[in-house]
């Protein structure tokens, strides 16, 4: 190419630079919440309640250094709640497993992986959508320079809704739950606002497509042009499990990996890009059958909990320990349901300030098939349990706070 | 010296230094996350690039420079947990645009071309942006979104002002090859 500074090429580049994105940089923010949180953090510190601060710089010295290696460290963690809430057993967890023999991770999976299949798929007339919705607990980590930091939890609920034809525009709403609560740091506790209340971003008309990997909403948002038809979700994502395997390292690679001191697994990790996977809510039974196969032939899979709660469903939790993490997944082998995924910390956590044990993730998934209204229409592979939702105040309090259907696994 | 661009945050009153910066920086910083990151995330990120502030406050000099390239700073920092985020959006952006310019076929001819050839051109730019590595794409996007100077930029980014400059220059000119010249558009530039 012929280089002309200044010429109507660097005039259409920065026009395609003001259009990318435009819409979401253009959008009037609601940010009084955000400015309520950072002032009552302020006035915290006027007040003295935070009394660890940096040391001023002298003028000689860079600052920036110091900024830059204040990046903060932002993981999605949960903290280990208390019994009986909606991501802990309750007081009367399952007690049968006990007495039974105990099933390898292979068994469990490969039971699931047959019931998937014995299952199908939802079907999904015209019109009506599959819901998939997610209810999570994370946190925020924060860490400093000096290798301190701390974290706070935060829980959301997301519902999907997408079409019969799955390149018209899906419906995604997130809505914050509750005040992020103080897990813990190196730092004295400072108070953490409420969280934004849902309101624009609470009912969003997103575009949404497959995205490298998995189904991907981040791209477009606002209401706009439908892509093309993408044609079967997943349909380019190989069954055979030794095939399936090198594409999720490939992907994961590619997709997945953000290089981080803390982080001691490979680039090409296979189990977070199948679990990625299985928890997006929309992926075809018999790529969920083979996505069970992949899990139980990795390296140290095994199962950690026989009754694993999730949700208001109990499963068997399947998984790998690492010295950082112990990553699992609860799946329901009797009818090849993915429930939940779970990260714990290991035996030396990322983020030192919290207890070793303490739950890092747990996103409990549930998908069902519903008209326009949102009425539940039929059942994929279990029948629901309920189709009324509640939400709930934050994520201390005891009290479950979803209850959905379940009639198809999120995998 | 204290004045809005370069408060004196280690000694001023928290509150009130804090309400002014936030007063004159969210708005347009949330507008630049929201680009990068969508603005789910953009919100998380306004807050925690002001609370991160707060804690910091002691680090910034404000005889070293304007408080704005130090608060990008902050965020570039923030924005770095946001790769796979970021550069899956602009993936996706590129799918969609790329999809929709045959929906517009049946438009008037010249309104036809020119929306074409901004879809293609935002298309392109949202692919090539995915591959940029992270420091190319901050150098670009804090010039062009954020509409920091240069300085600021060296500032947020903690490299020289002639690094910035020589980036800016490659990355433009790498973009010009890429979004520009694919579809033939080289003869009458």
């Amino acid at each position: 190419m012929r280089e002309e500074p200044g010429s109507r090429h660097d005039d259409r580049l920065d026009e395609a630079l003001e259009l990318l994105h435009r819409d979401r940089r253009s959008e009037h923010a609601e940010l009084a919440d955000v400015r309520e949180r950072v002032l009552a953090a302020a006035r915290a510190e006027a007040d003295g309640e935070v009394v660890r601060l940096p040391r001023r710089v002298p003028a000689s010295r860079r600052w920036l250094p110091a900024v830059a290696a204040a990046a903060a460290v932002l993981v999605l963690a949960v903290l280990v709640p208390g019994a009986g809430s909606w991501w802990s057993p309750p007081d009367s967890a399952p007690e049968q497993a006990a007495v039974q023999p105990a099933p390898s991770a292979r068994d469990v999976l490969e039971r699931a992986a047959g019931a998937a299949l014995h299952s199908g798929d939802p079907v999904v007339p015209e019109g009506a959508y599959r819901r998939v919705t997610e209810h999570a607990a994370a946190a925020v980590h924060i860490r400093f320079e000096d290798g301190g930091g701390y974290s706070y939890l935060r829980e959301s609920r997301q519902e999907t809704r997408v079409p019969a034809n799955t390149g018209d525009v899906w419906r995604v709403r997130t809505v914050p739950l509750g005040t992020p609560r103080w897990l813990g740091g190196t730092v004295p506790e400072f108070p953490l606002a409420e969280q934004e209340k849902a309101r624009s971003r609470d009912e969003r008309w997103h575009l949404c497509d497959r995205g490298l990997l998995a189904v991907s909403c981040d791209g477009v948002k606002g209401a706009g042009e439908p892509v093309r038809d993408p044609g079967p979700l997943y349909d380019a994502v190989p069954r055979e499990p030794g095939e399936l395997r090198t594409y999720l390292a490939e992907a994961a690679a590619r997709e997945l990996f953000v290089p981080s001191p803390e982080r001691v697994e490979p680039a090409g990790d296979v189990w977070d890009a199948a679990v990625l996977l299985l928890a997006d809510g929309l992926v075809p039974a018999d790529l969920r059958a083979a996505l069970f196969r992949v899990l139980a032939e990795l390296p140290g899979v095994h199962v950690t909990e026989r009754a694993a709660h999730a949700g208001e469903r109990t499963g068997v939790a399947v998984g790998t320990e690492g010295d950082r993490r112990v990553r699992e997944v609860i799946v329901d082998p009797g009818t090849g349901e993915f429930l939940a995924s779970r990260v714990t910390a290991g035996p030396r956590p990322e983020q030192p300030w919290l207890s070793p044990g303490t739950l890092l993730e747990l996103r409990v998934v549930s998908t069902t098939v519903v008209t326009g209204a949102g009425e539940v229409t039929g059942t994929a592979s279990a029948p629901p349990r309920s189709v009324t939702e509640t939400t709930r105040s934050g994520p201390t309090e005891a009290a479950p706070s979803v209850t959905v259907s379940v009639e198809r696994p999120s995998g | 010296m204290a004045d809005g661009d370069r408060p004196d945050l280690a000694s001023g009153d928290p509150q009130v230094e804090f309400a002014r910066l936030f007063d004159a920086h969210a708005r347009p910083l949330r507008a630049y996350l929201a680009g990068r990151v969508g603005a789910d995330v953009a919100d998380d990120l306004v807050a925690e690039t002001f609370l991160l502030a707060l804690r910091k406050r002691a680090s910034y000099d404000p005889e070293r420079a304007p408080v704005r390239g130090w608060l990008y700073g902050i965020a570039t920092n923030l924005l770095r947990n946001h790769v796979r985020h970021e550069v899956r959006g602009f993936r996706a952006t590129a799918r969609a645009h790329g999809g929709s310019t045959a929906e517009h076929v049946e438009d008037h001819e010249t309104r036809i071309a020119e929306r074409m050839d901004a879809h293609r051109h935002v298309r392109d730019l949202a692919a090539a942006l995915a591959r940029l590595n992270k420091i190319d794409r901050d150098v670009l996007l804090l010039t062009s979104w954020a509409e920091l100077e240069p300085s600021e930029v060296a500032e947020a980014l903690g490299v020289p002002p002639s690094t910035v400059r020589s980036r800016l220059h490659r990355v433009r000119r790498r973009l010009r090859n890429t979004v520009l010249e694919r579809h033939g558009e080289d003869g009458d530039a």
